[in-house]
């Protein structure tokens, strides 16, 4: 009896090593896609902080130079650094001086040589250049600005360009 | 045999509850893609921008210099921008920056009415201002572009 029931009931219960094998494989599939898509997702996330960072920091920094450029009158070539990085931007307008300097991969602004940072921390200033252009009749500056973040494994850079006539430097 | 039937799913189960899963995934990973792509977009007429504000800003430049350099160039004809480190000027060569963005301009006519204000070439009874253009700046990069439109006066009547 005890054979019979042995030999007869193997083939119903359980895996075959063949089902085994299929299953394993299956999972195997499934697992590595899901993996490498998780890891790709969780790159494209890091990709989009990273940029987000950069973009939102050129901006405001944009931004507020070229405003600051447009009031300006004149630009003070001693204090300032061209066609080099990292540049220094020294602008004047009436008995004000704003100067715009790189300390550390930090964007600084210096009014009455009041400074603070116009950067956060998570990005970096990998280079800033600035170049002036006068015509005797007004000034121009153009600059070129480079920054990175990172996020996680991934680090994003970006350049920028941007520029603006000095209107208090008409004559 | 009702034993059997109630434990476990049925193969139409298993059907209906993996197509479910695999659309709210596809729908999932469709936005966050659509996500991703805007987010690289917004980064990349940021860039456009800033470099259509500065070709406004050259052809200013430019303008205050010297008039003549914007009335000598031919209206509604493409025209690129030579940037070097201290000298600006207008050329028919194509301006491409970081491999990927060309930027040019074209001047049109600017047409007023009788009252001075700026209309449509179309509009009855205007006229050509010969003291102004309308400078059109655009980049353009892949499948985008990006445009500003500005006004430039004979402002210091050169």
């Amino acid at each position: 009896m005890r054979m019979k029931v042995s030999i007869s009931q193997p083939h119903t219960k359980g895996f075959s090593l063949v089902e085994m094998l299929v299953y394993v494989a299956m999972l195997v599939v499934v697992a590595t896609v899901s993996v490498a898509s998780l890891i790709s997702l969780s790159d494209s996330f890091q990709q989009q902080k990273a940029r987000q960072l950069v973009v939102r920091n050129a901006v405001s920094v944009t931004e507020r130079m070229l405003t600051d450029i447009r009031v300006a009158q004149d630009v003070d070539q001693f204090s300032s650094t061209f066609q080099a990085t990292p540049g220094v931007l020294t602008l004047v307008n009436g008995p004000t001086t704003t100067a715009y300097s790189v300390v550390s991969g930090v964007l600084e602004v210096s009014v009455e040589n009041e400074s603070s940072a116009l950067t956060d921390n998570a990005v970096t200033i990998d280079e800033i250049i600035f170049y002036l252009y006068d015509n005797t009749v007004t000034e121009f500056v153009r600059m070129q600005l480079t920054l990175s973040a990172t996020a996680g494994s991934v680090t994003y850079t970006e350049t920028f360009n941007a520029g603006a006539v000095l209107r208090g430097s008409y004559e | 045999m009702r034993l059997v039937h109630i434990k476990g799913f049925t193969v139409i189960e298993i059907l209906v509850g993996v197509s479910l899963l695999a659309l709210i995934v596809i729908f999932t990973t469709h936005s966050l893609t659509l996500h991703f792509a805007s987010g690289a977009l917004v980064q990349q007429k940021t860039k456009a921008l800033y470099l259509a504000e500065e070709g406004q800003e050259i052809l200013r430049y430019l303008r205050d210099e010297d008039w003549n350099a914007i009335t000598d160039l031919t209206a509604d004809t493409q025209y690129y921008f030579a940037v070097a480190t201290s000298t600006v000027a207008t050329t028919t060569s194509l301006e491409l920056i970081d491999t990927r963005y060309t930027r040019s301009f074209v001047l049109r006519e600017a047409y007023r009415d009788a009252n001075d204000d700026l209309v449509a070439s179309t509009t009855g009874g205007s006229s050509i201002d010969t003291g102004s253009y309308i400078a059109e700046v655009s980049v353009v990069w892949g499948a985008n572009s990006v445009s500003l439109d500005g006004l430039l006066t004979n402002v210091f009547d050169i």
